[in-house]
């Protein structure tokens, strides 16, 4: 039993490969090959369709009979389901960068405090008002459990301020974009009469495991959605009308449907038996046997493959290795091959360790982003020339250090995560046609991640991540230069020798890089000195390669408009994480009238 | 007598000790433990987390990880398992018991009827098979036996949902009722006993089907081979002779006498059936224990794979004891012989 999550088994990884093949993964490739195709096509949504008695039915990869609904208790929390019974504080659009109200109404970050204003028509599905109090519960108890705003806050500094207000003050200065990226997953969850007696167990001892001990048998939220029954397959909630998102909703029933497995999945759209698939990443050739009636939606992750080098390692400590292999790598046909020949992975332009590669908007950052080194991949002889800059030579066509070894490593990935191996061979192909002779090693994900990243094992070079989920340049920057991760994992410095920034033949000076991210992060985030700043560790990034990011990853929603009208990309409300839990919200995934 | 049930109790529990005791190590030999699967977990789902964050909530999810050396562990747990206790899952946060005693009746259904289905199918053409010897009956059924036979339950399971069930339909691709059924079974409700029972018999339907197709093929050979070995016995011609109808020669005679060294393969395919539904059951996405035995692998959550393992174990061993135990009532042959051997 798990929880569903963000990656989990239906995004980037594939898990349980072998019992997920001998599954259904033969009947849904054949079945794929079978059927006709009459299908309806989408409709403009004109904001004025009838209340109707459909029912939007989805997957859930947790059992629903199992199903707890504490989220800060991972076993089998139903993640997606979540998302619909309880309303997230605020809703990120990331093709437009913009937050918009969920729970909260509205909100100011200022120089010393944020105020935090939740709807004053927000009701719990109990029939409670939803009001500042639960807001403060909510914050108090994620602040007991290390939510990451405890970073900028303490309990004793939340408090409410009238009926609908809550302030929170901050301890360190912080932008408007990094507190509401920090708290852009939180969900009003925690009810008065759930949450009242385990918030005073925390207060006492903040040490408790009263919060992640406890399993809540039926959630309370306040979502256009309210739980009904759970039964042996299914999740039934049903609309709620005291919703303050209610007048949007028009059909009657969100069904969460189990189904465990990717090909399951794909099956399931295939024969109707699910409206959506929330969030699965699918090859052309899958998406070929789909239905016409299956509109693919596309959200950008923000979160993709890079290559973490073990900064401790003879070889990739030394910057001109790291180098000469992001110049002899060629990250498109990487990113096509990770890709199965489709979309969903967007290579990563020029390494800044900046988001935004599925747009472009990563350059929009940078004043000059032709003064930043590109390596744009396959430049063996920008690459050769950098190695033997560096002491190394050719020998019978592999390449050796000054003391005559061979420049060779292993590289791990997680063997379940398909995505990843797949572009893992290409990028030993490529180095291997360079000359550097390396071994894909796949891990089991437990090792992979227990052993080899955070554990005592280690790595050469290794399949990791360059941007943790965020948007904003500073959170991106600060996991791959500054973040424990960075130190712990592929022990990166915590301070770096780097030439001025566009210079790269000048002086280096060190950079101490804890102070320079601390400084980012009270900037205001449309302040001129941000932007600089955002530039300057860019470059460093750029220059000095903690890590080589590769690929950026794209998001793949699927809904049938066989009963239902969505909106479609390029429409910002589609950029929202989990767009089948965030637009039946404002009205842009409605029921088509009933005949 | 006694004595050769002493020892042969004596063996079942030895096999159990010893199998419990082999798996609780090895487990623990496996690459990757609790506190790493919840990390990897938390990291798929938690990309944002700091590792501070994550340390904390591992360490707080798994306070009760013991840090003891693995034979203090060992001693806990068989004094644990002593008073009946498996341990508490590390990933669910219920006793081992509770999801044990919820799964396991499910497997029982299941595995039980496909077993019983494909031992007649099997035992039924096998028996004909025998009689036809030769045939196109015969040489056709034995290359069918053969085939089914040889290819692995979940094959045939992919190929039925695809087939049965994506294609026409006819049958759920997995679960074990369907959601609006509400699970009854009592004898003051008989029509929603009888409702729900049907219900969950259809869900059921293709993992039985995939079992019985393979499990009937083996059955059929087996059966085929026993009964043309009796059918040359000198005491079927003295039937014969006797002037007894072939009906009777038949079923007393050559069933009776082919079927006997199929009992304790019966017996011993009970347990097996157990271990067989792990795969099965993931295909068909069928919470019973082989289901959470994967579940419990995935999560290394070594007192839920520790428990279904040991069900497992006790199937199998239970399943030989009562074929030791019984055989010599069904077969007063073996009786004689154990006695004398004795």
């Amino acid at each position: 039993m798990r929880s569903e999550g963000m990656f989990h088994r239906d995004v980037e990884a594939s898990r349980r490969p072998f019992l997920q093949l001998v599954g259904a993964t033969g009947a849904a490739a054949l079945a794929g090959c079978f059927g006709t195709d009459s299908s309806p096509s989408n409709e403009e949504i004109t904001g004025d369709e009838p209340m109707t008695d459909r029912t939007f039915t989805a997957p859930t990869s947790v059992l629903p009979e199992d199903m707890q609904w504490n989220s800060a208790n991972d076993s089998n929390y139903p993640d997606r389901p979540g998302y619909v019974v309880f309303d997230r504080l605020v809703y990120f659009q990331a093709t437009t960068g913009e937050f918009v109200a969920g729970a909260l109404a509205d909100w100011e970050v200022t120089e010393d405090a944020a105020t935090l204003t939740v709807q004053d028509d927000l009701t719990w599905h109990n029939g409670t008002d939803a009001t500042a109090d639960d807001l403060v519960r909510k914050l108090h108890i994620s602040l007991y459990d290390s939510h990451p705003i405890g970073n900028f806050t303490a309990v004793e500094n939340v408090t409410a301020v009238d009926e609908t207000t809550v302030e929170v003050g901050l301890e360190t200065t912080v932008s408007e974009p990094v507190f509401l990226n920090s708290i852009k997953s939180m969900l009003l969850d925690t009810p008065a009469a759930q949450y009242d007696d385990i918030l005073s167990e925390l207060e006492d001892d903040p040490e408790s495991t009263a919060l992640s001990d406890f399993a809540a048998a039926e959630p309370i939220g306040t979502g256009p959605f309210q739980y009904e029954r759970t039964g042996e397959q299914e999740l039934v909630t049903t609309k709620f009308e005291d919703s303050h998102w209610a007048d949007r909703v028009n059909f009657a029933e969100y069904r969460f449907r189990f189904i465990d497995g990717n090909e399951q999945a794909w099956q399931a759209i295939r024969g109707g038996s699910v409206d959506a698939l929330h969030n699965i990443f699918t090859s052309p050739d899958i998406m070929g046997s789909f239905p016409n009636s299956v509109l693919e939606i596309q959200q950008p992750a923000n979160w993709g493959l890079s290559i973490a080098f073990d900064h401790d390692h003879k070889h990739f400590g030394r910057r001109a290795v790291r180098k000469a292999i992001a110049h002899a790598v060629d990250r498109e046909i990487v990113a096509e091959n990770s890709a199965g020949g489709g979309d969903a992975k967007a290579p990563v332009g020029t390494p800044t360790g900046i988001v935004g590669n599925f747009d472009d908007s990563a350059d929009d950052w940078l004043d000059n982003p032709g003064g930043f080194e590109e390596y744009a991949g396959r430049n063996t002889d920008r690459a050769a020339e950098l190695l033997e800059s560096a002491g190394f030579s050719m020998e019978d066509g592999t390449w050796v250090d000054e003391d005559g070894e061979t420049l060779t490593f292993e590289c791990k990935v997680p063997a379940a995560w398909n995505e990843w191996v797949d572009a893992l061979i290409t990028f030993n192909q490529h180095l291997q046609d360079f000359g550097i002779e390396t071994n894909l090693i796949t891990r089991d994900d437990s090792v992979y991640f227990g052993q080899d990243l955070y554990g005592d094992t280690g790595f050469d070079a290794a399949g990791f991540w360059w941007s943790d989920g965020w948007t904003y340049p500073y959170h991106s920057l600060n996991w791959n230069l500054n973040s424990a991760d960075a130190q712990t994992v592929y022990n990166y410095p915590t301070s770096v020798d780097v030439p001025p920034k566009g210079d790269p033949d000048g002086d280096p000076e060190t950079v101490e890089l804890a102070p320079e991210l601390e400084a980012l992060v009270g900037m205001d985030a449309d302040s001129d000195a941000a932007r600089r700043k955002i530039q300057e560790l860019a470059w460093i990034f750029n220059y000095d390669l903690p890590q080589l990011p590769v690929q950026e990853k794209i998001d793949q929603c699927f809904v049938s408009v066989e009963n239902f009208k969505v909106a479609e990309n390029p429409d910002p409300a589609t950029s929202v994480q989990y767009p089948t839990t965030y637009l039946p919200r404002v009205g842009k995934l409605v029921a088509k009238a009933e005949d | 007598m006694q004595q050769y049930y002493l020892e042969r109790t004596l063996q079942a529990v030895i096999t159990v000790v010893s199998v419990m005791t082999l798996a609780f190590f090895l487990l623990r030999l496996m690459p990757g433990n609790p506190a790493d699967a919840y990390r990897a977990e938390l990291i798929q789902n938690n990309p944002q987390l700091s590792q501070a964050d994550i340390d904390h909530r591992v360490e707080q999810k798994l306070n009760v990880l013991p840090d003891a050396p693995l034979h203090e562990q060992y001693i806990n747990y068989v004094a644990g398992l002593l008073q009946g206790d498996l341990g508490e899952s590390i990933n669910e946060g219920v006793p081992v018991s509770e999801i044990i005693s919820e799964a396991l009746p499910w497997t029982i259904f299941t595995m039980s009827l496909a077993l019983l289905l494909s031992f007649a199918i099997g035992i039924s053409f096998g028996a004909i098979m025998a009689y036809k010897e030769g045939s196109y009956f015969d040489n056709g059924l034995s290359v069918l036996s053969i085939f089914c036979n040889s290819i692995p339950n979940y094959i045939v399971g992919i190929l039925s949902i695809w087939f049965l069930g994506y294609q026409l339909e006819l049958f759920p691709t997995g679960g074990r009722y369907s959601t609006e059924m509400e699970p009854t079974v009592g004898l003051l409700e008989p029509i929603q006993t009888l409702a729900f029972l049907g219900d969950a018999l259809w869900h059921a339907s293709l993992l039985i089907l995939s079992y019985t197709v393979v499990a009937a093929g083996g059955w059929a050979l087996r059966m085929r081979g026993n009964s043309i070995q009796v059918l040359g016995e000198e005491y079927l011609r003295v039937a014969r002779l006797r002037g007894l109808s072939e009906r009777r020669i038949a079923t007393r005679y050559v069933g009776r006498n082919a079927v006997l060294p199929l009992y304790t393969a019966l017996l011993i395919a009970i347990g097996f059936a157990l271990g067989g539904s792990v795969i099965l059951e993931q295909v068909f996405t069928y919470p019973g224990v082989g289901y959470y035995m994967i579940e419990g692998l995935e999560a290394r959550d070594y007192p839920l794979m520790m428990g279904v393992f040991l069900v497992m174990t006790v199937a199998v061993v239970l399943g030989v004891y009562i074929a030791d135990l019984t055989y010599g009532l069904i077969d007063p042959r073996a009786q004689t012989r154990g006695g004398d051997h004795r």
